[in-house]
């Protein structure tokens, strides 16, 4: 056992090291962002979160928008989940692993933002259970770590056993997988309905203490997600050699129910296609950010106005943030694909190492 | 505030500061921390940072206080503050009887409010705000104690407690005076 999951993870390190001129420029230019966001970082560890524009008046700000936009990107994972394993529906099926990864990274996202957004993230540890002084069932945001953090580890063991035994040119265990993947959609559901608990919950805030909000993230999210995930495919079909049939595309465009993709022709169209997607995208994000956490402050309880924006801090941070999550996928993807594919396996990597041995 | 609005927060000034009081059709309304019986506050700190004493004073443990911020957006009266730099007390202006969980120094990254200074009221003091008003515009007191002052107050002035609608619950009430 221990000896295979080396062999895996020397067969991930192998592919991930390898790729074109393009793939090394991508990975350079998250590393250039992923540094900028470490500067940024650095100068708010420093002074502490008075390099951010966020006060007493406005408490919550750039990065806990992010964080609940990302939730939902997270969360729509399972709207391909669905379909994929409850209905057998075939042309989603072999995407469906491609939104659990995009989940995968979101969440690392989401936990990056939280950490970003913590006056103390030294004391991290305090929120782990049994370890920490976790205060649960009171604390909607005790449960919200745990939620999250569950439905990482789900979708980070689906996605590992699938691409395990798809390396060693094995079956998945149904067994594992099907429970697993039906637990997942519920705890999709909860991972966005517990965030919207945290502002649903707090009466002193008109704003976001109304019983729809929950209701309206799950809304939101599952069009901002399948909406990164439609560009996603398309830009995958033409960088490697996975295959996404246009039914698959169609499809999830058509779960969105957005006006532009309720007409089959706009919907089937690649320009329409991709500028509702647009929209989509910078509409809910602006919804959660701007729309959503910082009216939620302003004016505060005391009705004093305090006019937010980010500041080159915050901006940079999140830059390098969403680096990290963008190159956890990139990563993810290229030992995901090929093994999918069938391309690449323990024979290829046993093969490759008695051509390089030979050479030596 | 205006008293034309009565107490109506939108229709006041947080920072007015003129230079004579008082001034004709206004009146001031300081806020703090109400110390509420249904605190909101400390249902949602993650990491159980923040309680109610038996004796009813809501605290903060600046030790393990992470620095999330969700009793900031849960408090109603804007109660809570947040050490965004590092906080900077010369040396001689710090009071070297200090409670753990009242007037000892803050870090920097964590919450911190009104203690009713705990470090006072339980050695048999006033909070150092009912002290030091000149126009002894605060009482404090046990509402236990049927003879004392805050107890006259209650039963014979106009109270008002604020945002009442949100079952808080304080222990820190308003009276008119006239």
């Amino acid at each position: 056992m221990a000896s295979s999951l080396l062999q895996f993870f020397l067969g991930s390190v192998r592919l991930v090291t390898r790729g074109g001129r393009g793939y090394w420029a991508w990975l350079s230019f998250l590393g250039i962002l992923m540094l900028i966001g470490l500067h940024g970082y650095r100068q708010q560890t420093a002074v502490g979160l008075i390099a951010t524009n966020m006060r007493d008046q406005v408490s919550w700000g750039f990065y806990i928008g992010n964080f609940t936009f990302l939730v939902g990107v997270a969360a729509a994972a399972v709207l391909l989940v669905i379909p994929a394993y409850v209905y057998q529906w075939k042309p989603i099926k072999e995407v469906a692993l491609l939104g659990e990864l995009l989940a995968i990274s979101a969440i690392v996202m989401c936990l990056l933002f939280v950490l970003a957004d913590m006056g103390r993230p030294d004391r991290l540890w305090e929120i782990i259970p049994f370890i920490g002084s976790l205060n649960v069932p009171r604390s909607i945001l005790a449960w919200d770590t745990l939620v999250l953090n569950t439905y990482l580890l789900l979708n980070f063991v689906i996605v590992t056993h699938l691409l395990y035994k798809g390396f060693f040119r094995e079956e998945y265990k149904k067994t594992i997988v099907v429970p697993l993947v039906l637990f997942s959609i519920p705890a999709a559901i909860s991972i966005h309905t517990v965030t919207a608990f945290v502002y649903n919950g707090l009466v002193a805030r008109p704003f976001w203490n109304a019983s729809i909000l929950a209701p309206r993230f799950i809304a939101s999210a599952f069009c901002s997600g399948p909406a990164i995930l439609l560009v996603l495919f398309q830009i995958l079909r033409r960088a490697t050699r996975f295959h996404i049939s246009d039914e698959a595309i169609w499809k999830v465009a058509e779960l969105m129910a957005f006006l532009l993709f309720l007409v089959p022709s706009t919907r089937k169209h690649p320009f329409t296609l991709n500028l509702g997607c647009l929209l989509i995208y910078s509409g809910v994000y602006i919804e959660k950010g701007m729309g959503l956490v910082i009216p939620g402050m302003t004016p505060d309880t005391l009705g004093e106005i305090y006019e937010y924006t980010p500041t080159r801090v915050e901006v940079e941070v999140a830059a390098g943030i969403f680096a990290v999550g963008f190159l956890v996928f990139t990563l993810l993807v290229k030992v995901a694909v090929p093994i999918v594919m069938g391309e690449f396996g323990i024979d290829d990597l046993r093969r490759e190492r008695q051509a390089e041995a030979r050479a030596h | 505030m205006d008293k034309e609005h009565g107490v109506d927060v939108m229709h006041s000034d947080p920072y007015y500061n003129p230079d004579a009081v008082p001034r004709e059709g206004h009146f001031y309304m300081p806020v703090q921390c109400h110390h509420c019986r249904n605190p909101p506050c400390t249902k949602v700190c993650p990491v159980k940072a923040t309680w109610q004493e038996p004796d009813g004073i809501v605290v903060i443990d600046y030790d393990r206080c992470v620095g999330c911020r969700c009793c900031m957006a849960a408090c109603p009266y804007g109660a809570r503050h947040f050490n965004w730099g590092e906080p900077h007390l010369p040396v001689a202006d710090l009071n070297p009887e200090t409670h753990y969980l009242g007037n000892r120094p803050r870090p920097k990254g964590v919450v911190e409010k009104c203690t009713f200074c705990i470090q006072r009221v339980r050695a048999g003091r006033y909070p150092a705000c009912v002290e030091v008003c000149p126009v002894g515009a605060r009482k404090f007191g046990n509402l236990l104690d049927p003879n004392s002052e805050i107890r006259y107050v209650m039963e014979r002035k106009r109270v008002f407690i604020f945002k009442e609608e949100l079952n808080t619950q304080p222990r820190f009430y308003y009276f008119y005076a006239t």
